[in-house]
């Protein structure tokens, strides 16, 4: 099998971009990850697009030829990838076995989501399908509500508090002010987010325990290495990926402080890379809810379980720490964009490991991690990638 | 008043114990599953009371959702009420049983006195 690289990234500002279209977000992406892998466009074979619900959001089925379309590849083959908030991270790895089984050298994927034209319930409900709605449906369950019920597990088997899952939303918005792409680019002093977690959406979390609803794209060129060290001098290599599963309705899990998709995931892209979470220098995951956060990163083998509320505010993932997490500012600052974010994750991985990242950069980071989840913990891709600039 | 009964299946091939809708057994594969109503005492495993939501359960905000784990080594979901709960909020562990479903078909519990 080919070792695969990343040779280009893009990726817009996220935001409330009521004055973007979806298609123009797709453009902006796609066309900046062929201009930045700087290859003749006619080498992309195929086009992989993550995106979660465009036929509600924007009116819009059959959304990978649209995007192919949209970036003038509608005579490449495309494939819609959907697994809730994992999307991106399916598409990535999607494109990545299509160029390891020798189908395709080139893929573009792009991941995309433009979500505020809905607002309120109308909103929740459309992201309340990302559960299962023969179980979760019955009761309305809003996303926040079914990581609740892990925050409260997770609090009451390991002790962690409500000022450890502060600390994560007041690291990832710092993170996120030095991100000129983050949709909330403003500190906020622990007080504050404290103040503003004391209105409970769904106990135990608050308001700043929740992510932003955010519109966005991101897009990646994948290539063989070979093609890649002819491009450019600092490919980024995709050394290890990983896919796992849980059970999609919650009371059908057999614990709520570990999510044992992410667990699966991670062994498999471990495994591949011949790496271990002590190889890892900057993450991004899945910060769906504060709780998330530290969960994953337990999960992710980056501190044993139970210990990721107190490991956060301790600092060690804050950047300057011993292992930077969401250095973007993750789905709590520079926001969720439901399809996107997978995508979005590799882009701020492939520009650390570049040396790319501005007041953000992590000094002389060599590997990466990213991690999505979808569903509730139903659907976890993880990516490790490596530098391959000296 | 009759006792509420939590509708439920049991698989013929391996005796699992399963919430509907189920069609085959997850465990043997087994399409052989036969109704069992169940008195459905447990304990909280987890829980969360949900500020705002949308849909039917938009208009009853707040209320709280559970997990109740049942001795027959079958968790479900849940909201559980107490009319009292304002000032004796339900914890994890709190006992629970089956007390009815909604308009909606969720299974509602309430607290076990016993």
């Amino acid at each position: 099998m080919p070792d695969v690289a990343i040779i280009g990234a893009c990726e817009t500002r996220h935001g409330i971009l009521n004055d973007r279209s979806l298609r123009s977000l797709i453009s902006e992406a796609g066309h900046g990850a062929i201009a930045d892998a700087a290859i003749d466009r006619k080498d992309i074979q195929a086009v992989y697009v993550g995106n979660y619900a465009a036929n509600e959001f924007n009116g819009q089925n059959a959304v990978a030829a649209f995007a192919a379309t949209a970036v003038g590849l509608g005579d490449l083959p495309s494939v819609h990838l959907e697994g809730a908030c994992a999307s991106g991270g399916l598409a990535i790895r999607d494109g990545l076995i299509a160029i390891k089984a020798g189908i395709y050298h080139t893929v573009l994927v792009i991941g995309v989501e433009k979500m505020n034209t809905k607002e309120g319930e109308a909103l929740m409900e459309v992201v309340g399908r990302g559960q299962d709605q023969d179980f979760e449906g019955p009761f309305n369950i809003p996303a926040v509500a079914g990581f609740a019920l892990n925050a409260s597990r997770h609090m009451h088997e390991f002790g962690t508090t409500k000022e450890h899952l502060a600390a994560v939303a007041e690291k990832n918005y710092y993170h996120g002010s030095l991100n000129p792409y983050a949709h909330k680019q403003r500190a906020l002093a622990m007080e504050r987010v404290l103040k503003g977690n004391s209105r409970e959406v769904a106990s135990p979390l608050g308001l700043h325990d929740i992510s932003l609803v955010t519109d966005g794209a991101a897009a990646v060129v994948l290539t063989t290495l070979d093609r890649a060290k002819a491009s450019r001098p600092d490919p980024v290599l995709v050394k290890g990926s990983g896919l796992g599963g849980d059970a999609f309705t919650t009371a059908q899990k057999r614990s709520s402080v570990r999510f044992e998709a992410s667990i699966r995931a991670a062994k498999e892209a471990y495994a591949m890379a011949g790496l271990g979470p002590e190889d890892i220098d900057v993450v991004e995951c899945h910060d769906c809810f504060t709780i998330t956060e530290i969960i994953n990163i337990e999960d992710l083998g980056f501190v044993e379980k139970g210990k990721g509320g107190p490991y956060t505010q301790d600092g060690h993932t804050r950047l300057g720490g011993k292992l930077p997490v969401n250095t973007s500012g993750g789905l709590k600052s520079k926001g969720h964009p439901v399809g996107c974010t997978g995508v979005g994750q590799v882009v701020e991985m492939t520009w650390q490991l570049r040396g790319q990242s501005g007041k953000r950069q992590v000094a002389d980071a060599k590997r990466a991690l990213t991690h999505v989840l979808g569903g509730p913990g139903a659907i976890s891709a993880v990516h490790v990638l490596e530098r391959l600039r000296d | 008043m009759e006792t509420a009964r939590l509708k439920l299946k049991t698989c013929a091939g391996c005796a699992k114990l399963m919430q509907p809708p189920v069609f085959h057994c997850p465990a043997c594969g087994s399409a052989e599953l036969r109704d069992r109503e169940l008195e459905a005492k447990g304990e909280i495993y987890t829980l969360s009371t949900v500020y705002a939501t949308f849909g039917s359960w938009g208009k009853k905000v707040p209320f709280t959702l559970a997990v109740v784990e049942l001795p027959e080594t079958l968790r479900v979901i849940g909201v559980v009420e107490d009319p009292d709960a304002a000032t004796r909020p339900f914890r994890i562990g709190d006992r629970v049983r089956f007390a009815r479903y909604d308009e909606g078909q969720a299974p509602i519990f309430a607290r076990d006195p016993a």
